[in-house]
């Protein structure tokens, strides 16, 4: 979140590992749309989400002193706990694979509406992303990403070698990057 | 290790959107620590993936953050991890579920003695209590039974009472019975009156007393029946309570005449005609 800079990364760091509540109240004001995106997304029901969404910040709040800083940054951190949980929530739910396909194919249309909701949204970037990505490449990010599937899960599901899914990933994250480039 | 074709063959991008099995993860992260052109690759791959993960993001509703905060607040600091802790990721914590159990343990102990002690000094009031019921219901049984006793004696005065009553009653309804008004004897004792009642058939006789003074304690007044000018003793009597009713006296046959006389106590073989006090004919 680059709007986010009233605090350092190692501010918040710092204030979260001495149990401030406030940097905690600022860190979930900022971070909470993200987090919920990617919760909503997994899971597809906003019950869920809404439940899933306070176990990670749980988490995150009770686990900082585990938080590396040579590891990685906050936010990916913070997006680790979130997409883990979440998958985790899935995966007890026993979502059966064409039944997150569907989901994903829906999904996408179903929650712009609640995207007006949070000004920090780029509504002209997603939906850049959503028109130069073709089917396939969003399919197979949001598969691993969103729904945990393994490569041969993708595989089977867009009737590709198991050998070609992390090439195929591959084409898909530079196309995704070169989109971002033009945003 | 041939980097640029390690960057190219997909590994890196598997590796940011979780798809890396456990041992490509391995692979890569040691590749990242070996290379700085691995790890730089790696990183603009996870910032590429934030960037498009952040395009979905969705306001959560405000009730998430209410009851996250809520929930801080009861829990207060004690469950966080310090810093420096065993890198668990399961986020649980036995030792404190076998403290609360304990705590549970001796606080259900705490409510089973509360319970026996206060059972206990409910058993002593009922007990302490239901020995004052008893005492005071034996109390009560007892005044009952004594005033029953009272009562018993009392129906036998009355019934007493009352038989003679009904006699008088009866003998009123005999047409032969006789009534002799003794009025006062002398003229220093004015208005005095009693009354004899005679029944020739059944030889009773009775006597009422209107106006007599209360005599002294050691004297008793004596009636007499005059039969040819000799008195004849018809029985002492009784003044107070006994004097309010009908009592029974001596019938004396052929009376001519009733006296009564003030004697010395249980009566005199003759009359002290000084202390005559009322005296009557007896009527044809």
């Amino acid at each position: 979140m680059s709007t986010a800079n009233t605090y350092t990364e190692q501010e918040l760091v710092q204030g979260l590992q001495n149990h401030d509540q406030q940097i905690f109240g600022y860190l979930y004001d900022h971070y909470s749309p993200a987090l919920y995106g990617v919760v909503l997304k997994v899971l597809n029901d906003e019950t869920a989400a809404s439940d899933v969404l306070q176990e990670v910040f749980l988490k995150i709040w009770r686990g900082i002193g585990k938080y590396d800083t040579e590891k990685g940054r906050l936010f990916t951190w913070m997006l680790n706990i979130a997409r883990n949980t979440a998958i985790d929530a899935l995966r007890s739910k026993t979502h059966k694979l064409d039944q997150k396909i569907q989901e994903l194919s829906n999904d996408v249309y179903a929650h712009t509406s609640q995207l007006t909701v949070h000004p920090s949204v780029d509504h002209l970037g997603l939906t850049k992303v959503i028109e130069k990505l073709n089917k396939e490449q969003r399919t197979i990010i949001d598969l691993a990403y969103y729904k945990g599937c393994t490569q041969e899960e993708i595989a089977r599901v867009l009737d590709i070698p198991l050998g070609t899914v992390k090439t195929r990933m591959r084409n898909a994250i530079i196309q995704l990057r070169n989109v971002l480039k033009q945003i | 290790m041939d980097v640029q074709r390690y960057i190219s063959s997909g590994i890196i991008e598997s590796y940011v959107v979780g798809l890396a099995t456990d041992q490509e993860v391995r692979e890569l992260e040691a590749a990242m620590a070996q290379s700085p052109e691995v790890k730089t690759a790696v990183d603009a791959a996870q910032l590429d993936m934030e960037r498009y993960v952040q395009f979905f993001s969705v306001a959560p509703p405000e009730s998430v953050k209410e009851s996250l905060f809520q929930r801080l607040a009861t829990e207060g600091a004690e469950s966080i991890v310090p810093a420096g802790s065993s890198a668990d990721e399961g986020y649980s914590y036995p030792e404190e579920e076998v403290v609360k159990e304990k705590r549970m343990v001796s606080a259900a102990w705490q409510y089973i003695a509360a319970a026996a002690i206060l059972g206990l000094a409910a058993s002593i009031a009922f007990i302490f209590n239901y020995r004052k019921s008893v005492d005071e219901w034996k109390n009560k049984y007892q005044a009952l039974l004594f005033d029953q006793e009272k009562m018993v004696a009392q129906q036998g005065v009355f019934q007493t009472k009352m038989q003679q009553a009904e006699q008088m009653l009866e003998h009123l309804r005999q047409s032969d019975m006789k009534m002799v008004r003794m009025y006062t004897a002398s003229k220093a004792r004015a208005g005095l009156l009693a009354t004899v009642y005679m029944m020739p058939k059944s030889e009773d006789a009775y006597l009422t007393i209107s106006n007599l003074p209360e005599p002294p304690a050691d004297q008793q007044y004596q009636l007499w029946g005059i039969v040819n000018n000799k008195p004849v003793d018809a029985g002492v009597f009784d003044m107070g309570d006994a004097a309010k009713g009908f009592q029974k006296v001596k019938y004396v046959p052929g009376a001519q005449l009733y006296a009564v006389t003030l004697e010395k106590k249980g009566g005199s073989p003759t009359p002290t005609l000084t202390e005559m006090y009322v005296a009557g004919k007896v009527g044809g």
